[in-house]
């Protein structure tokens, strides 16, 4: 990979982060996921999956086994506004690119 | 009978044929777009700075923070389920966290809701409807119920001043202020204050 690509993407990261965007975001999204009842049903799901397992499952073995299906498990039209979002800030930030951490 | 049998398999091939036909069309709408991220992909030159891939990078961080907080909750009541509590020195938190069950995992429809006997008529009353049960046995919820109720006891109502609480809306006040129960609670009020 390029170089100046991932210093571009550790660029936008990072003001995505400092800009208190992604704490917007984020807030956005936990919203809607809960509104869509995704997180009670994913609680449930992991529940019931590990039920046998009984004890000493690791936060390891859990992302493994139920992150895909978790990601799988959100709705399109919630992924889409995010992504609306997420688009509309990128533009903006490479539009009117600011002087982040070089100062 | 054969009649019957022939219109279900009619509705049951329509089904399937509609549902091959979705699948089919979900498949060819895959397809296209992953010819037109193939040919894309090769007119960029910097594949993995474009806006798409950036914006569905960012989504996936955000999509992960919110899968790991779930994951965090899981992995910490189940722990706490089968750990010995602090407190008391028992297995506590064992509940069940199924949507639609209670906590030990009883499901209550309109067909087994307990039943308790009213203190009153005996009978025994479903546990969602015994408040408003027990308020017309007792002849305190209306007009209606006081009437029953005092009839069924044999006396006259004895707190008549519940009857307004539901029928203020209904009439005016007829009855003059002054009846015997309010102007003897007066009496013993002007009694307490002069002592």
């Amino acid at each position: 990979m390029a170089t100046p690509d991932d210093e571009l993407i550790a660029a936008l990261s990072r003001q995505f982060v400092n800009s208190g965007e992604k704490q917007r975001l984020l807030a956005l999204l936990k919203s809607k996921l809960t509104e869509a009842n995704w997180s009670d049903a994913y609680y449930a799901h992991c529940r019931t999956a590990i039920q046998d397992r009984k004890d000493n499952v690791t936060m390891e073995e859990l992302i493994e086994m139920n992150s895909d299906h978790g990601r799988s498990m959100i709705s399109e039209s919630i992924k889409k506004e995010l992504l609306v979002h997420i688009k509309k800030f990128l533009h903006d930030a490479l539009v009117n690119p600011t002087p982040s951490n070089e100062e | 009978m054969k009649k019957s049998k022939d219109a279900s398999q009619e509705d049951k091939d329509l089904n399937y044929k509609r549902i091959v036909k979705e699948q089919s069309n979900k498949i060819d709408d895959l397809q296209k777009t992953q010819s037109t991220l193939r040919t894309q992909a090769a007119k960029n030159k910097h594949p993995t700075s474009s806006i798409a891939n950036l914006s569905l990078l960012l989504l996936g961080d955000l999509v992960d923070d919110c899968i790991y907080d779930v994951l965090f909750d899981v992995h910490r009541d189940v722990k706490q389920a089968y750990a010995v509590c602090q407190i008391c020195q028992t297995k506590c938190r064992i509940h069940s966290q199924i949507p639609g069950h209670d906590i030990y995992n009883n499901v209550y429809n309109s067909g087994n809701l307990p039943s308790f006997e009213c203190v009153n008529c005996q009978k025994m009353i479903a546990s969602v409807r015994y408040a408003s049960h027990l308020e017309k046995c007792l002849g305190l919820a209306g007009r209606q119920s006081s009437r029953v109720a005092s009839r069924r006891m044999g006396s006259s109502p004895s707190s008549s001043d519940y009857n307004s609480d539901s029928n203020d809306n209904e009439r005016k006040r007829k009855k003059l202020p002054s009846s015997p129960l309010t102007s003897g609670s007066r009496s013993k009020r002007s009694r307490n204050y002069d002592d």
